[in-house]
């Protein structure tokens, strides 16, 4: 049997750094954050979607906003965390109502309507327009888990990003930007 | 007499018709339905612990094996089907992680461990036996030995 200059067996160096190797990578996936879900659709393109606008009806597709960075949000009036990111939302809208190159559209995902307007005359209507995605279809489309759940799309209709979870203004902030410079 | 068996004779007719006509349906809808287990027990349910997407109950897989039916009626296939949700999903959708990359890992990982686990076992035994037998020294053997009477 081969053995190092010290006359210790390869085979023995193995027993012990092979399982060693494998109880760190296990170790490691236990120390990542579970909520953090891969996402088949990051650098795809959106999925396309005809919904209707939840005051209006009137009809909102994914192509309307082609050339667009597209700040797509997910939400319900039954999301616990979507009333955290709602104030959020309000705030980071606010501050490109006067960019044209920055859209913001909510999904209102499997929620009954005049709950979801019941919700935004409590908590604060959203200063852009949600579409209706009563069974969930588009959500599923978009592989989406759980709420709240936001993609930023850029300009060229691909999927630069999904947060699951309360959005964070900061980290929106900086992808946008990201998002703007490619454009 | 005549009349009550004509109708007696059209009822009967339309019976089977209506039968024969209805089975074949009955049998697609039948094939569909077991289509549906298949493909839904392997998959999971995204927003579920551990379930798969058959067991759930959460709205999110009803509507998934709605779809589900809704391509079987379409005449896709179970793999077109399940590539569509992992389109979506990506692999974590799958009850059973593929036997590719990463996943590799987490299908042999464990035997390996264990083969290398029992290797390091027989390794330390074996040198427990050696440092055992270094130690008996013929010179001064065990009091056992002296005493035990010579044959």
């Amino acid at each position: 049997m081969s053995t190092t200059s010290s006359g210790f067996a390869y085979w023995k160096i193995a027993c012990i750094v092979f399982p060693a190797l494998l109880i760190g990578v296990f170790a490691y996936g236990l120390t990542r954050d579970a909520s953090h879900l891969p996402s088949a659709l990051v650098g795809k393109q959106a999925p396309p979607f005809s919904l209707g606008e939840l005051h209006n009806g009137e009809p909102i597709k994914r192509s309307d906003y082609d050339g667009k960075v597209l700040v797509l949000n997910f939400w319900a009036s039954w999301c616990g965390a979507c009333r955290t990111e709602h104030d959020t939302l309000i705030k980071l809208s606010d501050q490109f109502k006067d960019n044209a190159d920055v859209s913001f559209l909510g999904v209102n995902y499997r929620d009954r309507s005049e709950q979801a307007l019941k919700f935004l005359s409590q908590h604060g209507a959203f200063p852009y327009p949600s579409v209706v995605d009563a069974k969930g279809r588009t959500g599923i489309d978009f592989g989406v888990y759980g709420l709240p759940e936001t993609y930023f799309v850029g300009p060229d209709g691909r999927i630069a990003y999904r947060h699951i979870g309360a959005l964070d203004e900061s980290k929106a902030l900086k992808i946008i930007a990201t998002l703007r410079g490619r454009s | 007499m005549m009349y009550r068996f004509v109708a007696y004779l059209v009822f009967i007719t339309m019976l089977t018709v209506g039968g024969v006509n209805a089975a074949p349906q009955l049998k697609t809808e039948q094939a569909i339905d077991r289509n549906i287990r298949q493909i839904s027990e392997r998959l999971r349910c995204p927003v579920c612990q551990s379930e798969n997407l058959y067991d759930s109950k959460a709205p999110l897989a009803n509507e998934m094996r709605q779809i589900i039916r809704e391509q079987l009626s379409n005449g896709r296939t179970e793999e077109e089907i399940v590539s569509f949700f992992v389109a979506r999903y990506g692999t974590f959708v799958l009850q059973a992680p593929p036997k590719e990359g990463p996943q590799l890992l987490l299908w042999y990982g464990p035997l390996f461990l264990m083969i290398f686990a029992s290797l390091a076992l027989a390794w330390h035994l074996r040198r427990d036996d050696d440092e055992a037998v270094d130690e008996f020294d013929d010179d001064n053997p065990p009091e056992q030995i002296k005493e035990s009477p010579s044959t």
